[in-house]
């Protein structure tokens, strides 16, 4: 009985005493779980405890029944030895787990899904438990093992701290290593060392340039235009004076002008420059990584880390820290350059700090979640456009404009609402902030004036420290909001660096070697296939083996979702089995460099994919150093020379997105032709002839039988007649082989499942008779 | 019939019937061919991999390289591309304007001078890093085989159009 300490928690004193008094000497506590819901089906605690002999049900509230129902017997006892069947039931809402005796009695007890996970562990324990006391075991469920498996769902929590992962996320927002990523961002910086030296170096000089001109305007006012009363300075040193100070206060406000305007380009350069290495870095890992990676996640996810992350991170290294320092450093400066000339007056002015600090926090928490309603409230009516102007035929069809224009207008109306509410928002900001610094101004005035009336202060110090106090307030409200800031760049990095250290599943074994020319005998030797996010238990292939002999085609048979694709997959080594193997002329895929293999194996599929460039291009994507020759042949193979040379600009016609409209044979054609280019000594076709008519699938079915000779050909295909000529036909269901052999063996088969799909076909076919 | 026929071009031989159709006469067969001649790669070599078409669109063959043909037909199989695809070189641009997102193009070309209007940029196509090509509302088109040999002026006044 080891393993299974994690399921007996502590149970409450006076359901122990009850349970207590009933046991015998010896007998010991195996499992204890409380659940969250009672017999009654209503929340609260209730107690499933096995020892080794007898089961408890508990129910801790049962006395407390409610209108005067009879309540559910406090505690039900069932020896071990009369259980013969435990089963668990997941349902939308709950979970219930069942106990059946031999006098047909069935025992419950329900719990919600948040505990699907231990009660799912409790079966088995459970089970164990009854075989000890009873050697001829239990009996089964209905023979449906799925009936009685809880599938638990996986939460999305952080293992960490338990909070629920907000969605698309990966990671614990509260759990970020925050300075650790912000270290690993700024490392980005480390090549362009001497240039980011040299723009901090010129941040500091910048501040420091802020800070002169209030100092040159005291030495204006004391010692040219106001010399404090009992100073006498003759006038003509007074008039020189004026001129000194204006001509330095203009060096200074060029000099800040020139300087600024180098850091800036400075930053530019070095941002793009940052932002260039990110991305190429994160798009060059992507290439790297297996299909896996691209199945957990969505598109635009990855795109948005490509592009979005990448630049928020990039803002950060460029300005967002350089403001910071700038910030902090004129903050400090001042505050010292304050005190120092008046500690009373420095008091006052910083005063009003606090309030501007708290204020700014308060507007950005509330602006915030106006912003936040005002996305939801633009995607909403996104949405809503989108559908009705995609089905634009079904309304006008249905007559239903009058509804779209309600519900339209709907929810332009929500976006109203939020603008109005966000613009209410920000018109008290500004002129609230203002009030408060002005606040400050006017308590200076207030006091610093006597001082300067009653000669205690200068005119010069008090002209200087009002221009410094203008100068304190600004950095208070960007500092406020340095934790925002923070908090996005650590998770976009965390975005972008989850790429970069997501290692490729599939990947060169340290000793693979090429492949050498494939001869094409393929062999599946009891493969077995689940994704990494499926239980255990399920799996997409199960103990597949057969073999190909070099040159033959084998046709892939079965429903959508059989696992045909996933075997081509396999083929591809787009992922590994998860156990067997997969060999190609007698060596397990996994020993030869993946671009060895792919190189050698062409596929054909039922979207076929083209990239943005020329027809040329496209055919010769897998080798781009085919001559022109070489590519007009292929594309004659595949019966697109015809129609490519119809075009205006030939092979030099631009297809993709904003190129030719080409049909979905006409792509089909080329992608064929891309195929036979590339000379590949293994062929797959997924679907090649599915999407397109009649007259122009045979046109390509000609093409793909030109192809296939000489190679080993793996074709799926829905229309079986195309498959009449297989060297074997590989059946799939639910992915198991449950037929293989040749179109007239299958057929012969009475009860087969190939027999059963051809005739299907075949009826359909014969529903469309032309008369003659 | 699905391979790559390239016709020898000293067996071959171009004339022009009554009606102004091109025949090909080839030795070993007797009977001259109605065809008319299409470039599979008018953008990226246009003098290379002439494709003879019948009437009804079947290849009779590729010509390798029209040059090593005899000269009269040289000629002719050259006169009648310059016909078909007709593409004047862009050789100077004397202004490119822009309104409302429709590009007005008042150049010179190979063929004279021209002004034409252009409706976006997916009509100025790059085929490759120097070869521009590009389509007016009416679907003429122009190129500039390498916009690095333009004179400075129009290179200054091609970047508002890429």
């Amino acid at each position: 009985m080891s393993g299974n300490e994690g399921l007996i928690e502590e149970i409450p004193e006076e359901i122990a005493s009850q349970i207590q008094v009933r046991l015998e000497a010896g007998e010991r506590t195996r499992l204890a779980l409380s659940t969250d819901i009672t017999r009654e089906g209503s929340f609260g605690e209730g107690w499933l405890v096995a020892t080794d002999r007898r089961l408890f049900i508990v129910n801790a509230n049962g006395e407390d029944a409610q209108d005067g129902k009879p309540s559910a017997p406090p505690l039900v006892e069932v020896p071990l030895s009369q259980v013969s069947q435990v089963e668990a039931h997941e349902f939308f809402g709950t979970g219930l787990l069942e106990i059946a005796t031999d006098q047909g009695e069935r025992e419950e007890i329900q719990f919600s899904r948040s505990l699907t996970e231990k009660f799912a562990e409790a079966v088995s324990v459970v089970e164990d438990l009854v075989k000890q006391v009873r050697p001829e075991g239990l009996k089964q469920g209905e023979g449906e093992e799925e009936k009685t498996r809880l599938k638990p769902q996986r939460k999305p929590r952080c293992p960490q701290c338990g909070r629920v992962l907000p969605p698309g996320a990966e990671h614990c927002p509260a759990c970020l290593k925050k300075g650790k990523l912000l270290v690993r961002v700024l490392q980005y910086a480390r090549p362009y060392w001497h240039l980011s030296l040299l723009s901090f170096v010129l941040t500091l000089l910048l501040t420091a340039i802020g800070l002169a001109p209030p100092a040159l305007m005291k030495q204006l006012m004391d010692r040219s235009l106001s010399p404090p009363p009992g100073i006498s300075i003759p006038m003509p040193e007074r008039f020189a004076m004026l001129r000194t100070i204006v001509l330095a206060l203009g060096g200074v406000y060029v000099l800040r002008a020139v300087l600024g305007a180098f850091h800036s380009r400075l930053m530019g350069w070095l941002g793009e420059r940052i932002m260039f290495d990110v991305r190429t870095q994160v798009y060059e890992h992507l290439q790297k990584l297996s299909l896996s990676f691209y199945d957990r996640r969505h598109l635009g996810s990855i795109m948005s880390r490509v592009t979005n992350d990448t630049s928020v991170m990039n803002g950060f290294i460029v300005s967002g820290l350089q403001n910071l320092v700038i910030n902090a450093l004129t903050l400090v400066g001042i505050g010292v350059i304050l005190v120092s000339m008046n500690p009373r007056l420095a008091l006052l002015v910083m005063a009003p700090a606090p309030l501007l600090a708290v204020g700014t926090r308060v507007f950005a928490r509330r602006i915030h979640v106006v912003y936040r309603r005002y996305w939801r409230q633009v995607s909403s009516l996104n949405a809503a456009l989108a559908s009705s102007i995609a089905g634009v035929r079904v309304v006008k069809g249905f007559a239903q404009e009058h509804r779209e224009n309600r519900r339209f207008r709907s929810r332009s109306h929500d976006l109203l609402r939020v603008n109005m509410k966000s613009v209410a928002e920000r018109t008290w900001y500004y002129p609230v902030m203002g009030l408060i610094s002005s606040a400050g101004a006017l308590l200076i005035w207030a006091v610093g004036g006597p001082q300067v009336l009653r000669g205690e202060l200068t005119l010069g110090s008090f002209t200087a420290f009002t221009g410094y106090m203008w100068q304190f307030y600004a950095p208070i409200g960007a500092l406020t909001e340095i934790h925002n800031v923070v908090q996005q760049v650590a998770t976009a990095a965390e975005r972008v660096f989850e790429v970069l250290d997501t290692e490729p599943e599939v990947a060169d074994a340290p000793n693979a070697v090429d492949m050498p020319r494939i001869e094409g005998r393929v062999e599946f030797r009891n493969v077995t296939f689940r994704y990494e996010t499926q239980d255990p238990g399920d799996y997409v292939l199960k103990d597949i083996s057969f073999t190909a002999e070099p040159g033959e085609l084998i046709g892939l048979v079965g429903h959508s979702g059989s696992g045909k694709t996933t075997l081509a997959n396999l083929l591809l080594r787009f992922y590994d089995p998860t156990e067997g193997s997969v060999l190609i002329d007698g060596r397990d895929l996994r020993d030869v460099k993946l671009r060895s293999l792919r190189e050698q194996i062409g596929v054909v599929l039922q979207e076929p994919f083209l990239f943005s460039g020329t027809v040329a291009e496209n055919i010769a994507y897998g080798r781009p150093d085919a001559t022109r020759e070489e590519i007009i042949e292929a594309a004659k193979a595949a019966n697109a020379h015809r129609f490519i040379i119809r075009f205006p600009d030939g092979y030099d016609t631009e297809v993709g997105e904003h190129g030719a409209r080409l049909s979905g044979g006409e792509k089909q054609r080329i992608s064929i032709a891309r195929a036979i280019l590339n000379n590949p000594r293994i062929l797959i076709l997924d679907e090649a002839t599915s999407a397109v008519d009649t007259e122009t699938e045979q046109l390509i079915q000609e093409a793909l039988d030109r192809v296939m000779k000489g190679r080993t050909v793996f074709a799926i295909a829905h229309r079986l007649s195309t498959l009449k000529n297989a060297n074997k036909l590989v059946v799939l269901d639910k992915g198991e082989i449950v037929e293989m052999g040749t179109h007239e063996e299958l057929l012969a088969k009475p009860d087969g499942v190939y027999r059963r799909l051809v005739k299907i076909q075949t009826d359909l076919a014969q529903t469309v008779v032309i008369p003659e | 019939m699905m391979n790559l026929r390239l016709l020898d071009p000293s067996k071959v031989r171009l004339t022009k019937d009554r009606a102004g159709w091109l025949l090909l006469t080839m030795e070993g067969e007797p009977e001259p061919i109605r065809v008319k001649p299409a470039r599979n790669f008018p953008l990226t070599d246009p003098e290379h991999y002439i494709s003879l078409l019948t009437e009804d669109e079947d290849e009779v063959g590729v010509i390798y390289d029209p040059k090593q043909l005899e000269p009269r037909s040289r000629r002719l199989l050259r006169g009648l591309l310059e016909r078909i695809y007709f593409l004047p070189v862009i050789t100077k641009i004397n202004s490119i304007t822009e309104e409302f997102g429709v590009m007005r193009w008042d150049v010179e070309t190979s063929k004279g001078p021209r002004v034409f209007e252009v409706r976006g940029r997916h009509d100025v196509r790059l085929v490759t890093q120097s070869h521009v090509l590009v389509r007016d509302i009416d679907g003429n088109r122009y190129h500039i085989p390498n916009i690095h040999k333009l004179d400075a002026n129009s290179r200054q006044i091609m970047e508002v159009a890429l």
